[in-house]
């Protein structure tokens, strides 16, 4: 691992013009505290050597179980934690760089859209205040006038009207809340946003909304996007490029398609076969890849590939080597973090 | 069409081939000072022995309240039954003394809810709480109550069980946390065991394993289950039949295959079809319009008709009963037969 500018860079993340987000190698460790005089006794690995490029118009989805990282890392990409080792860079400009009125700056063009963006909220506030406060508060525009003027358009843009805008975050339903809570991300002009569980805490006629909704703005304004969900359907809807991580660490990256069609990884395999089918003639729970044991603790991981303590492919090299993600082919975009890849003919346990 | 009305005939307790658990016209309101929200309006519901019946809806389609009130733990007040018998082994469950429902409740209705962490005690082993709901129900001693406790655990797969056994719930990972609430439900095995969103909080693979082991318990021990979800794909693998909820009322009901694959009620068809797919590359998700009505002013007609793309005239003049549409098959549907063939 190294923080060096100008590291080698692995497969699948060559910058060009069109990239939005670069990240190389990003690692965060959270401290393991213990005792009266709360001596560090380990370390955490939240997030441990993560590289991928977000080009613009893109949709990255993140996708993984409770623990994976998936969290930190979309806190990492707008500036809200630092990252102990690696870069994330914002149109070549390295977040790590910038001081604090340039970070804030900067956070303009990258937003975070959250589960239920209302929690942290001020129940008094009228939605108008909500939406408006990132204006004032980033000076934008010329006039009170000005801003105004971009709350309709806000309010209007995520499909509701104005007369909402005197209203109270209570008075809206969990779908209303997302909208508002997206038109408040989408205030100051982001370039890009990062969806953390956006719709997780929908119904699913309500998340469908959502879904589309965010489809629509990516393409009027724009957008890129960062979609970080464990629902794995969802993500296959959103998503123009996937990417699978356990314990920290991406397993495998590549173009949707491929990745849900012919996963090369045995744990996004795994993944896939677990969810269950909306289809009762064609149930997915009996063909599925059950994994053996539990997700291990992250402050101490496995030797090796950490995913190799509920492979059914580990071998010895899987024990004693960590695997880069490399491109295996056929699929040449997609580049996967194992000794022994999966293919539609490998033999699958049950 | 046939239009038999499927309102069940006056409970027969009698009768040996009566379902073992029967919802009768259950209506319940929350009633908080001025205002009052009509939670349930006449559900009827049947789980016969053996079988596997999931209740499946949105947040506010009452599923949960029906667990709820079946069960016994609404909170009165704010809630409050109006009208309905929830029938169990031929006693209405209503009507029964406090004390009676308690026996019943644990030994012969048992309940697995989505928050294992809230529903086992914090202070107490895993093992311990096993001993004491057997040996409040059984006359048994300490020591096979625990070795029947260690067993309980093996069976629902913790390893290590024997020492597991001496471990507060925390110290378990959620997956495991929800098998050790399962074998505390199935201690004194149950004829029915109601699962309210027994792997919502839960991580995909580990919903699969438990979603696996729910449905080999049921195998083994010959128990119903009544499933509360509002997870397409959790029905589709687990449940036999399926009662699908909107605005406090069932509208549409039977086998689990037919209602997946051919549903006759807008709502369900519009709902299936909103489900993003695993195994379908994107497309533009037919999202249903709008939001669910308010449950607090009353509303004539049918409560889908300002979100459905089949609503007519009459719709908004009188709400559709829950009826026979077909074999074994309701819905509450005006327009059940253009849903149907609409494909």
């Amino acid at each position: 691992m190294t923080d060096t500018p100008g590291a080698p860079r692995t497969a699948g993340s060559s910058p060009t013009s069109d990239t939005v987000l670069e990240v190389t190698e990003v690692t965060k460790h959270y401290p393991v505290l213990k005792g009266l005089m709360r001596r560090q006794v380990g370390s955490v690995r939240a997030v441990d050597g993560v590289s991928f490029t977000l080009r613009a118009g893109e949709t990255l989805g993140i996708v993984g179980e409770s623990g994976c990282g998936k969290s930190t890392l979309s806190r990492l990409l707008c500036g809200l934690e630092k990252p102990v080792s690696g870069q994330v860079r914002f149109r070549g400009t390295d977040l790590a760089s910038l001081n604090r009125a340039q970070l804030r700056s900067l956070r303009a063009k990258i937003q975070i859209v959250l589960q239920d963006p209302f929690t942290s909220l001020d129940p008094r506030m009228t939605v108008d205040r909500i939406i408006s406060e990132p204006l004032r508060i980033h000076g934008w525009g010329d006039s009170r006038q000005d801003r105004q003027r971009r709350v309709r358009e806000l309010i209007d843009m995520v499909g509701l009207s104005q007369e909402h805008l005197r209203r109270y975050p209570q008075e809206f339903s969990g779908g209303q809340r997302q909208r508002i809570g997206i038109a408040r991300a989408l205030a100051l002009e982001p370039e890009v946003l990062i969806l953390d569980e956006p719709v997780s805490a929908l119904d699913i006629s309500i998340q469908a909304q959502i879904v589309n909704l965010l489809g629509d703005l990516r393409s009027a304004l724009g957008l890129s996007y960062v979609f970080v969900a464990h629902d794995l359907s969802v993500v296959r809807q959103i998503s123009t490029r996937v990417a699978v991580m356990y314990l920290g660490r991406v397993a495998e990256i590549g173009p949707t398609g491929n990745l849900f069609d012919q996963p090369q990884h045995p744990y996004t395999a795994a993944l896939l076969s677990s969810v269950p089918s909306p289809d009762p003639t064609n149930p997915s729970l009996d063909r599925r890849i059950a994994l053996r044991g539990e997700v291990p603790n992250p402050a101490d991981p496995p030797s090796g590939c950490s995913f190799h303590t509920r492979c059914w492919r580990a071998q010895e090299l899987c024990t004693r080597e960590q695997p880069t993600l490399t491109s295996r082919n056929p699929g040449p975009h997609t580049t996967v973090a194992c000794h022994f890849p999966v293919s539609a003919t490998s033999p699958v346990p049950n | 069409m046939v239009t038999v009305t499927s309102t069940p005939a006056p409970y027969d307790k009698s009768a040996t081939t009566q379902p073992l658990l029967q919802v009768r016209d259950l209506s319940v309101d929350f009633v908080t000072g001025k205002t009052r929200a009509s939670a349930l309006r006449g559900v009827n519901l049947s789980v016969a022995a053996g079988e596997t019946l999931a209740v499946m809806g949105e947040s506010g389609s009452g599923k949960s309240v029906t667990a709820q009130a079946i069960m016994g733990i609404l909170d009165t007040p704010p809630a409050r039954i109006t009208s309905g018998q929830v029938w169990f082994q031929g006693q209405d469950l209503l009507t029964m003394p406090e004390e009676q429902r308690r026996r019943l409740r644990g030994a012969e209705i048992a309940i697995a809810f989505q928050d294992s962490l809230s529903a086992l005690n914090p202070v107490m082993k895993v093992g311990d709480q096993i001993v004491e709901a057997l040996r409040t129900h059984l006359d048994i001693s300490r020591r096979d109550a625990r070795t029947r406790a260690r067993e309980l655990l093996e069976r629902v797969a913790i390893p290590a069980a024997a020492q597991r056994i001496d471990e507060y719930p925390h110290q378990f990972s959620g997956g495991m946390r929800q098998r050790c609430m399962i074998a505390l439900a199935l201690a004194l095995s149950p004829s029915l065991l109601i699962a309210d969103e027994p792997t919502t909080a839960l991580d995909v693979t580990v919903q699969a394993d438990i979603l696996r082991l729910l449905r080999e318990m049921k195998e083994e021990t010959g128990m119903s289950m009544l499933l509360i979800t509002h997870d397409v794909g959790v029905v589709a693998e687990t449940a036999d039949r399926v009662a699908v909820m909107y605005h406090g009322r069932v509208v549409e009901h039977g086998s689990v295959v037919d209602v997946l694959t051919r549903p006759a009620h807008a709502y369900t068809r519009a709902l299936l079809s909103s489900v993003p797919r695993l195994d379908a590359p994107a497309h533009r998700l037919p999202a249903i319009p709008g939001t669910p009505p308010s449950l607090l002013t009353p509303i004539t007609g049918c409560p889908f008709r300002p979100r459905c793309g089949f609503a007519s005239p009459e719709c908004a003049v009188s709400e559709p009963d829950l009826v026979e549409v077909m074999p074994d098959r309701q819905a509450a549907c005006h327009h059940t037969q253009e849903v149907i063939e609409d494909d």
